[in-house]
């Protein structure tokens, strides 16, 4: 006599094996398809993480409005920046895109202000290279030559002070000169009347010594 | 000729102070009756008397005439400096500017 109960348990239990086995199957396919759908959402985290960062260092240049030597470097500074940003929003691949784009939001402030600041030096930087380059060379060429025309002017107006007097000093000779000139001429006006008085008493002789003798 | 009549004829009264006293200080040593010999020594006396004064009043004008040319050579010499002076003075200036420009 066969023991169909053993056959029959054995079956059982085969059959029950092989419902485990495809109830584990199916887990793994689901398992599978959640590791994919996880996968592909990281994927597109990360790639609108990239789509937004290149857009950001876009404006960011933009709005900086620097050189082209400035905006490399702020460039190369941004992108060392975004590779931890890069590792960061990887390090979260299952979190939401909200908290991606809050977190890409916090770096891109803190990147662009520092950018600012680094561009504001830098700007700072060129103008003071500027000023001790060019316009203070300028400016200490002009302050010693006016220095220069200073001491020039000091020893004119030396010069004209000491004209002045000798100015002051011929000019009264001049007018010395001129009034003996006039007292002079009034000395010799009175001898010329003198003469003229002479001359007539010398006429009166005249008469006297020749009555005829008509002058 | 007497002397007073000499002097009335000369009218030596009408004459300035200075040609009086001089004419009469010079007649003061001659008798009061004048011979022609004091008349012609008066005669001499006058003619070098004017000569004298004629001199003098062209020397005092020569002398009048050589200080007011000083006078003026020192008054053009000075204006002539301050031309010069004021050249110099404007070329500073346009220097300053040259500079400041």
């Amino acid at each position: 006599m066969v023991d169909t109960s053993s056959e029959s348990q054995a079956e059982k239990y085969q059959q029950k094996k092989e419902e485990r086995r495809e109830r584990r199957n199916e887990n793994v396919t689901e398992r599978d398809a959640s590791r994919r759908i996880k996968q592909d959402n990281a994927k597109n985290h990360f790639q609108q993480t990239m789509l937004r960062f290149n857009e950001a260092i876009d404006r960011t240049v933009g709005v900086l409005a620097v050189t082209p030597d400035i905006a490399k470097g702020l460039l190369q500074d941004i992108a060392g920046k975004t590779e931890d940003a890069i590792y960061d929003i990887n390090a979260w691949g299952a979190r939401t895109n909200e908290q991606a784009a809050a977190k890409l939001d916090q770096f891109l402030g803190k990147i662009v202000g520092e950018a600012q600041s680094a561009g504001d030096k830098r700007k700072a930087d060129a103008v003071d290279r500027k000023v001790k380059n060019k316009i203070n060379p300028r400016r200490e060429r002009v302050q010693r030559e006016q220095v220069k025309l200073e001491e020039k002017i000091e020893k004119l107006r030396a010069q004209l002070e000491l004209k002045k007097s000798e100015e002051s000093s011929l000019a009264n000779q001049a007018d010395t000169a001129a009034t003996e000139a006039q007292a002079l001429r009034e000395v010799a006006k009175g001898h010329q009347t003198n003469s003229t008085w002479f001359v007539t008493m010398r006429h009166r002789i005249g008469n006297i010594i020749n009555p005829d003798h008509t002058t | 000729m007497t002397k007073i009549e000499l002097i009335q004829q000369l009218k030596i009264e009408s004459a300035p102070e200075e040609i009086k006293e001089e004419v009469m200080g010079f007649l003061a040593d001659m008798p009061d009756e004048l011979s022609s010999d004091h008349i012609q020594q008066v005669t001499d006396y006058l003619f070098t008397a004017q000569a004298n004064e004629a001199e003098l009043a062209l020397n005092y004008t020569d002398a009048a005439n050589a200080l007011e040319q000083y006078a003026d050579a020192v008054d053009r010499n000075l204006v002539d400096e301050d031309r010069q002076i004021g050249v110099v003075l404007h070329d500073n200036l346009e220097a300053a500017q040259n500079i400041v420009n």
